[in-house]
């Protein structure tokens, strides 16, 4: 806005205008007299004297003087303003980047609020423009807007295929950017859950209410031979809902399931199937509806990862202890033969194997029992659903400290881990079983899961096949010389450096990716699965916040009260002389 | 006779038994008139003189006095007055502002003067200015026999005398009782009023709405000699011009007065009926206590 009133409250005082015109109109109302002659009233003399001769204009003229006074007086005590051309205004605009802004009712909120943002930065005069992503992560584009052609290009980068968007944080965000003299805009479609408290922060919403059919989940697991497959779909909408699910391959359109569920208002269904785990992926999709990024999902099955694990130790009860619970580890396979983990309680030679990682359990006969309390680096993917409280830990209070502690008893280390080679780790672990009640307890099939699932997420290959809108998709090559390309769902070929060691990219669009290294296709698929972004009941369109208080936004406007006293003074001068009639003669 | 008029005539001939007509001065008895008064005219008993100006009288200049002093000189003789005082009361409408004391004191000054004429000897007769200037009836007894008196004429006396010039016996004391509320010179007025008079006394009766204006605001201002209507818009302007006008008015008949020798005197209506205590006609020279 270019002119504003920085106390906006006195306004109140027009009503002194009506009084001003009853006034006026009840001395419009002529009151009789009886006069012995009117020859002394009449001015039919004055003519002869020459000058100006106002007075027949008198009321009307008087009238209009004094209610443009009145007015004046008003808007000086209403402390206009206009925006000063000279200074630039800074802007800071969050937005969000979740794909629930791409509803479409007639036109979609992201379309609404660029428009409403080009109209905004049209209006403000001198500006920069700087833009945050709300996606899971607050994202901010590097370049600054100052034209509004230049934010319109930025505002193609919005794309609104986020899983999420955690606007709170991009808030933080965007008040470190913005500083003191900055202005906050927040572009979403929905209202603000908390009362706004920041002066400096606009909140707008462009979203509608509507009923929407959606995927919240989709899994694939493979069990032996099979893969289970479970799809969510829920009807976010104050009314039942008929969906008609069709699950067909994602290459061949070959409908292997179609299925019409009746879903109730604002739940759940689920439907549940089996394919064979050769089975290519699947796209399962529902009736098109006001959003229809969540209206497909693909699955594809998950890579079979398994782990070799080589158990080689000595200690009968060690032993015992530790094959329970690789066991327990379905992708782990206990083997002799090149394996990728090895659990011994000897110094083992693993030259041959390289890309083995290697756990030495060291039971020392003159362990020592530590209840406690214990330390753990929680950082540390080792330490991950640990809870060692009431647990025994028998372990040397003496050892040779190789690596870095994990886990330890005051300055007696009980876990320690070190990487040998990239990717390599070496991990001790300090326990004697005979005096610890550890490998009784449920932390200790707990240990060796973390052990082995961290080993096997650093296994060549995809660590997963579904992921989720916005996920890092990491890929390990086998090697690093070999090339590497991917396929998106638009079809287009990306190629990757050769000499990557590891593969990260964003799964910023929904679809079916192919990854092919060393001739080996890795397929993937990223899914817009959000019970939040789905439902779009919640949405809401509006404006929160104070910008329209001017007064907070001081340094951008330049007072122009003095001008308009000025004038006052003038039209004073003015009614003054009429009234004593010096203007006439 | 009207009643209210009755009474009116009554309070002043009651009030008028206080005071006798000042005017002219009297000395001795002459060929025309009874008394003698103090202003210069044309009996035989010379007073003074003084320096020719153009329009007066060349019978009159004394060419022994020119052949001494080289120098044209009028002779003045003290004029004759007769001992009669003709009354003429203003019957334009505007004497009779409603809601005012102007009426009462119009009559009242009328018979009051009749009465002091009385008391003084001289006889009246009492006239009324209406659209022509007639003897009221009875005119010359008691004011409360007076009949025929109405208020209702539209025009001023100037044009009321011209209509009719009135028959006043020559060298009698003329009183004219009026707002002289009428456009024109008065020495016109004057001229008619003054011929073969010994004496002229124009008493100006005023009430206090002629004085005193309204409130600034619209007025719709009600004449009530012509029934005119005119809405204006009184401020303090338009008050000040309306007090400048009737000084104007005021001074222009002070001057043909003095010119033509006439007393004029301003009363305000209710500020004299109450007590009938005529303090500024006895000061002006109009009225003695007796």
């Amino acid at each position: 806005m270019s002119a504003v009133f920085l106390s906006p409250f006195a306004f109140f005082a027009l009503s002194a205008v009506p009084v001003l015109a009853a006034i006026y109109l009840f001395r419009s109302r002529f009151q009789p007299l009886y006069v012995s002659t009117l020859m002394f009233w009449h001015t039919s003399k004055k003519p002869r004297q020459g000058g100006l001769h106002l007075r027949r204009i008198q009321t009307p003229l008087l009238f209009f003087i004094e209610l443009l006074l009145v007015i004046l007086l008003v808007l000086a005590a209403a402390g206009p303003a206009i925006r000063s051309m000279k200074d630039t205004r800074h802007i800071v605009i969050v937005l969000d980047d979740s794909f629930s802004m791409l509803a479409s009712g007639e036109r979609t909120p992201r379309e609404t609020a660029i428009k409403a943002i080009e109209d905004l930065l049209a209006k403000a005069g001198r500006f920069d423009a700087r833009f945050i992503l709300a996606g899971t992560q607050p994202r901010l584009l590097d370049v600054t807007a100052s034209t509004v052609k230049s934010a319109s290009a930025l505002l193609d980068n919005w794309r609104c295929l986020g899983q999420a968007s955690d606007l709170e944080k991009a808030n933080v965000l965007a008040s470190e950017l913005a500083g003191k003299t900055a202005r906050i805009l927040v572009i979403t479609d929905h209202s603000p859950k908390n009362i706004i408290q920041q002066d400096s922060l606009e909140w707008r919403a462009f979203g509608r209410s509507l009923p929407n059919t959606a995927f919240v989940s989709a899994t694939r697991t493979t069990v032996d031979t099979k893969d289970n497959c479970m799809l969510a779909v829920a009807n976010f909408a104050d009314r039942p809902a008929a969906v008609n699910v069709i699950v067909e391959k994602a290459d061949s359109s070959q409908i292997i399931l179609s299925r019409e569920i009746e879903i109730q208002e604002n739940a759940v269904e689920r439907i549940f199937f089996e394919v064979s785990s050769e089975s290519p992926p699947l796209r399962a999709h529902i009736q098109p509806d006001f959003l229809q990024i969540d209206d497909q999902v693909i699955l594809t099955p998950e890579p079979a990862k398994p782990l070799r694990v080589r158990i080689a130790i000595g200690n009968e009860m060690l032993a015992s202890a530790v094959q329970k619970a690789v066991e327990a580890v379905n992708f782990a396979q206990i083997t002799t033969f090149s394996p990728h983990l090895l659990i011994t309680d000897s110094a083992v030679d693993t030259s041959k194997t390289p890309d083995a990682w290697m756990v030495q359990i060291i039971a020392e006969q003159n362990a020592v029992a530590f209840t406690g309390p214990f330390i753990l680096d929680r950082t540390h993917p080792v330490t991950g659903g640990l809870s060692l409280d009431g647990v025994i830990w028998g372990a040397a209070e003496k050892t040779d400290r190789v690596g870095v502690p994990v886990i330890a008893a005051g300055n007696v280390p009980l876990v320690t881990d070190r990487e040998t080679t990239p990717n390599t780790h070496y991990i001790r672990i300090n326990l004697n079983p005979a005096v610890s009640t550890l490998t009784r307890s449920p932390n200790w099939p707990i240990l060796l899961y973390n052990i082995i699932r961290w080993r096997q997420s650093l296994l060549s290959g995809l660590k997963q096949a579904n992921f989720a809108l916005g996920d890092d998709v990491t890929f390990l090559p086998e090697s690093s010389d070999q090339p590497i390309t991917l396929i998106n769902p638009a079809g287009e070929i990306i190629r990757m450096p050769a000499d990557s060691q590891i593969v990260s990219l964003k799964a910023e669009t929904p679809g079916l990716y192919i990854l092919t290294a060393a001739g080996r296709q890795h397929p993937f698929a990223v899914n817009a699965l959000s019970n939040e972004e789905s439902n779009l009941t919640a949405a809401s369109s509006g404006k929160w916040g104070k910008w329209q208080e001017a007064n907070l936004f001081w340094w951008e406007y330049r007072s122009v009260d003095w001008l308009i006293l000025l004038v006052a003074m003038a039209l004073l001068t003015l009614h003054s002389l009429i009234t004593t009639g010096r203007l006439g003669e | 006779m009207n009643e209210t008029f009755g009474r009116y005539l009554l309070d002043g001939q009651r009030a008028g038994t206080r005071y006798g007509i000042a005017i002219p001065h009297t000395i001795q008895r002459g060929l025309f008139g009874n008394e003698l008064s103090n202003r210069s005219g044309s009996s035989l008993e010379f007073m003074d003189h003084r320096e020719y100006v153009v329009g007066d009288d060349l019978r009159r200049i004394d060419w022994s006095a020119f052949a001494r002093s080289d120098k044209l000189s009028i002779k003045l003789f003290r004029d004759e007055v007769n001992s009669h005082v003709d009354i003429i009361l203003d019957c334009s409408g505007s004497m009779a502002l409603e809601n005012t004391a102007k009426l009462r004191a119009s009559l009242g000054l009328a018979a009051l003067f009749s009465q002091a004429a009385a008391n003084c000897d001289y006889t009246f007769t009492a006239w009324q200015a209406g659209d022509t200037c007639l003897k009221i009836a009875n005119g010359a007894d008691r004011p409360v026999l007076w009949e025929g008196i109405s208020f209702e004429s539209s025009v001023g006396c100037e044009e009321s005398f011209r209509k009719s010039v009135p028959a006043w016996r020559r060298r009698s004391i003329r009183v004219l009782l009026s707002d002289l509320f009428w456009m024109g010179d008065p020495s016109a007025t004057l001229g008619i009023l003054a011929d073969g008079a010994s004496a002229v006394f124009i008493i100006q009766i005023l009430a206090e709405r002629d004085l005193n204006l309204p409130r600034p605001g619209n007025i719709r201002l009600h004449d009530c000699e012509t029934g005119r209507v005119e809405d204006m818009f009184v401020d303090t302007v338009a008050r000040e011009q309306y007090r400048r006008n009737l000084a104007n008015h005021q001074h222009n008949w002070n001057r043909a007065c003095r010119r033509f020798g006439a007393v004029i005197a301003t009363v305000v209506a209710e500020r004299i009926v109450e007590q009938w205590a005529l303090d500024d006609l006895v000061l002006g020279g109009v009225l003695k206590v007796l």
